[in-house]
């Protein structure tokens, strides 16, 4: 359900729905060697004296989803308000600090860091159709309104991070256990049988509301391992990193306040397990020559854990809403680069492809992503030795996406068109 | 800790996404549809059509007799649970939609958590919201409207906006036999915490501020009544019950009289007469007779419900025709015209049959009404209604 609309600023710095981590920019990856590296790889939190991160991220996001009504069996008489062309536009700001410390032991290094950030969000509020037909009360909705009207995820997250290195061979490895708390709110329009439809068969109303509001806390985990390639095996700078992420399955808890057709509005406790994809991400800087680095990236995330969500009453397992997801996993690779031009500026750049997880026959206006291209530049401005300013400027484009083979109750067929914006502005001590 | 910090992280994490939030589309859509949330209170209108609405949880309900009395009833509806009559009662699940209800109830003087139910059915809630409460038996102690009461009562229930329901009833009373229940009605308003009181309650649709689907009675209106049409000229006098059987013998009645019948419909109806009787001097000269009614009850120096002047035949037959009159009984006030012909048996003793009809509480016709009466001494205990005399010797 519930997981349904979770849109708007649903992002994808690489290839998992939802993912808002753009920390530190374009050098957001598993060889970072800044604060977040609590994030992006632990390993790298070794790092002999002070750390600290200030991240702010800007995010613009606009997406179209054209509900066709032959393609969804809309009568003609309720086109109008069962059919058409909804629209959602969104902007948000994702803070996110980090900070640590780390100590040099003879031949090892040892550091620690804590920070706090938001590594999956989705904000999605449609637009509303004010020019709906007034005898239809759920039209000023939208048409998109049977999966989502207005959605928040939010999963933030508190970690502390160790890591050691064993400097002549530049291996490092590191851990970071996670607190992730959760909320997600949402509401759709919906159906006691999960029709579109506007009136029973006397005439009366038959579309409701379903609200569903929820939270979680849960633990999990990120452990990586870095490789500084000792100069003396190759000439050439190299550093590897992977990283395995461990997300917990949410069990969403909550309220589902439910208003069926003309029935009395009611309440009740329930719950909606939200299975989250455990991540693998590897990556790589390869020093090019003084001046120029490449950072090849790949991201493989599992999200073939989420197939069919179903929201139930905690008191007997009722299902209150049925989500067809049938996710595959999703891939994403990535390329970026940087080119020092001055002792003091730093270009950056790169782009990339995610194979999104989501099915054309599960996709609907929440909770769904397919294939996207991305696209960012940006610059890193040393201020001094040890403070660091960098911006970078990420477009992310959704292919337009034809859905004509829905499964979703009621359809979702349609024409959906999604693009993502985001700005990234990092403050970096070290 | 970790939960409640969540709004206020969330505020900030979100603080440019937008001002409203899911809550927010779903109260304006409940808004636009002119619905009200169950957890903001009931709503206030009575116009909405017949509709499906969640009646599960804790009633009070007043269902006002064809008889005239009320009585109030505590209900408490719950979805059920995997299987047909599996309810949690504690929990008392909420309905989804239409469907099946396990149903108690309780005197509303009752403990709904300690006090066993005095009927448990299951019931079905059409999609109009209608269902039908069949307590068979719905048993009532004689505390609670005068005398026991074992009935099969159905009540057919509509769901009324503003998270009530209320409708009429019908059904059999099998126990005392003859009363009616048809004509009675009764709506229920939501009490989660039996905080409502008597004085709260409304006994029709009407009373709720709707309509009842089957016309139910207004609540200021008068029970049905099959007693016939009344004129401003009063009531007519019954036909003389024929007591050409009854040995009767001119006795002075003078002094006070338990007065015994049985009521059609099988209750007794007790009444303390007081008479003042007066012959001529002439073996065959017929006589006076004085009165006054009293209620069984009543104590010497109390009112007389209503007083009455007769003639006595020579042999001690009489008759007093009562039009309008109220008396007090065990069923309450009751208003009836009444002719009583009776014969005098001896100097302690008369009886008789009586015609006529009850109007109120209930219309029940008195023809064929046997009735007898012994002298009593006023003040002190009546003699019960199985050892009084109730009727005369010689009648059939």
């Amino acid at each position: 359900m519930v997981g349904a609309a979770l849109s708007l600023t649903a992002a994808t710095a690489l290839a998992s729905p939802l993912n808002l981590a753009r920390m530190d920019g374009l050098r957001g990856d598993p060889v970072h060697d800044g604060a977040f590296a609590l994030y992006w790889n632990p390993a790298a939190v070794a790092r002999p004296g002070p750390s600290f991160g200030l991240h702010l991220q800007g995010l613009h996001r606009e997406a179209t989803y054209d509900r066709v009504a032959a393609w969804n069996d809309v009568s003609p008489d309720e086109a109008a308000v069962n059919a058409g062309r909804a629209h959602v536009r969104g902007l948000g700001v994702v803070p996110a600090l980090a900070f640590g410390h780390g100590w040099a032991f003879g031949e090892f290094d040892a550091g620690v860091a804590a920070g706090w950030y938001l590594p999956l969000a989705g904000v999605a509020n449609w637009d509303k159709a004010p020019g709906a037909p007034a005898d239809a009360p759920g039209a000023y909705d939208g048409p998109q309104r049977w999966a989502t009207i207005q959605s928040r995820l939010m999963v933030q997250s508190a970690s502390l991070a160790l890591g050691g290195r064993h400097r002549p061979t530049g291996l490092s490895m590191g851990l970071a256990p996670v607190l992730h708390l959760g909320s997600l709110s949402t509401v759709r329009a919906r159906t006691v049988d999960r029709t579109d439809d506007l009136v029973d068969i006397e005439g009366n109303p038959k579309e409701g509301r379903l609200l569903f509001e929820s939270s979680d806390v849960a633990f999990g985990y990120i452990a990586g391992l870095r490789w500084d390639i000792p100069p003396a095996l190759l000439s050439t700078p190299l550093s590897l990193g992977v990283t395995w992420q461990v997300v917990p399955d949410l069990m969403l808890d909550g309220t589902a306040r439910i208003a069926y057709g003309t029935a009395e509005p009611f309440k009740l406790s329930a719950r909606l397990p939200f299975p989250l994809a455990d991540t693998l991400r590897a990556g790589a800087a390869l020093g090019l020559s003084q001046r120029v680095t490449l950072r090849p990236s790949f991201e493989w995330a599992r999200w073939s854990v989420l197939g069919r969500q179903v929201a139930v009453a905690n008191a007997d397992d009722t299902p209150l809403l049925e989500i067809e997801r049938d996710f595959s996993d999703a891939f994403g690779a990535r390329l970026r680069g940087e080119v020092r031009v001055t002792d003091t500026v730093t270009l950056l750049g790169g782009g990339g492809w995610d194979f999104g997880p989501t099915p054309s026959r599960t996709h609907e206006p929440g909770l769904a992503e397919g294939d996207a291209w991305e696209a960012a530049a940006g610059a890193r401005v040393a201020l001094n030795e040890r403070v660091a300013l960098s911006t970078s400027l990420i477009w992310h484009q959704f292919l337009d996406r034809t859905v004509r083979d829905s499964v979703q109750q009621p359809t979702m067929n349609g024409v959906y068109t999604d693009h993502r914006r985001y700005l990234t502005l990092d403050l970096e001590v070290h | 800790m970790t939960r409640s910090a969540l709004p206020l992280l969330l505020a900030l994490t979100t603080a440019l996404a937008c001002g409203r939030t899911p809550r927010d589309d779903y109260d304006d859509y409940l808004s636009r549809a002119d619905r009200q949330a169950l957890d903001t209170g009931p709503a206030a209108d009575g116009a909405s059509p017949p509709a499906w609405r969640d009646v599960t949880g804790s009633w009070l309900l007043q269902a006002k007799l064809a008889l005239g009395n009320s009585i109030w009833l505590r209900v408490r509806m719950c979805a059920e649970r995997a299987a047909p009559t599996q309810v949690d009662w504690d929990r008392c699940d909420p309905a989804l939609g239409p469907g099946p209800l396990m149903v108690r109830m309780w005197l509303d003087r009752q403990s709904m958590a300690t006090d066993a139910p005095i009927v448990e059915t299951r019931t079905e809630v059409d999609a109009q919201g209608r269902f039908l409460l069949v307590a068979d038996p719905l048993r009532l102690p004689k505390e609670i409207i005068g005398f026991e009461l074992v009935a099969r009562v159905e009540m057919q229930a509509t769901t009324a906006p503003g998270g009530a329901w209320c409708g009429d009833a019908t059904g059999e009373v099998t126990s005392p036999p003859g009363i009616p229940l048809d004509g009675s009605t009764f709506a229920a308003l939501r009490d989660p915490d039996q905080t409502l009181t008597r004085e709260d309650t409304a006994w029709d649709c009407r009373g709720l501020g709707v309509d009842s689907p089957d016309a139910a009675p207004t609540a200021d209106a008068a029970p049905p009544s099959d007693a016939g049409p009344t004129t401003d000229a009063g009531p007519t006098r019954p036909e003389s019950p024929d007591l050409g059987t009854v040995t009767s013998a001119r006795a002075d009645l003078t002094g006070h009289y338990v007065l015994t019948a049985n009521l059609p419909i099988g209750l007794p109806l007790q009444l303390w007469l007081s008479l003042v009787s007066a012959y001529g001097e002439a073996p065959d000269a017929p006589g006076t007779l004085n009165g006054a009614v009293h209620a069984i009850t009543a104590a010497p120096g109390d009112a007389a419900l209503v007083t009455f002047t007769t003639s006595l035949s020579p042999d001690g037959r009489f008759e007093v025709w009562l039009p309008g009159a109220t008396l007090q009984s065990t069923l309450g006030p009751v208003e009836a015209d009444i002719l009583l012909a009776g014969a005098t048996l001896d100097a302690d003793h008369f009886c008789g049959q009586a015609a006529g009809q009850v109007v109120r509480p209930l219309p029940l016709m008195l023809d064929g009404t046997l009735f007898g009466a012994q002298r009593f001494v006023p003040g002190q205990p009546a003699p019960p209604p199985a050892e009084a005399l109730t009727a005369c010797p010689s009648s059939p």
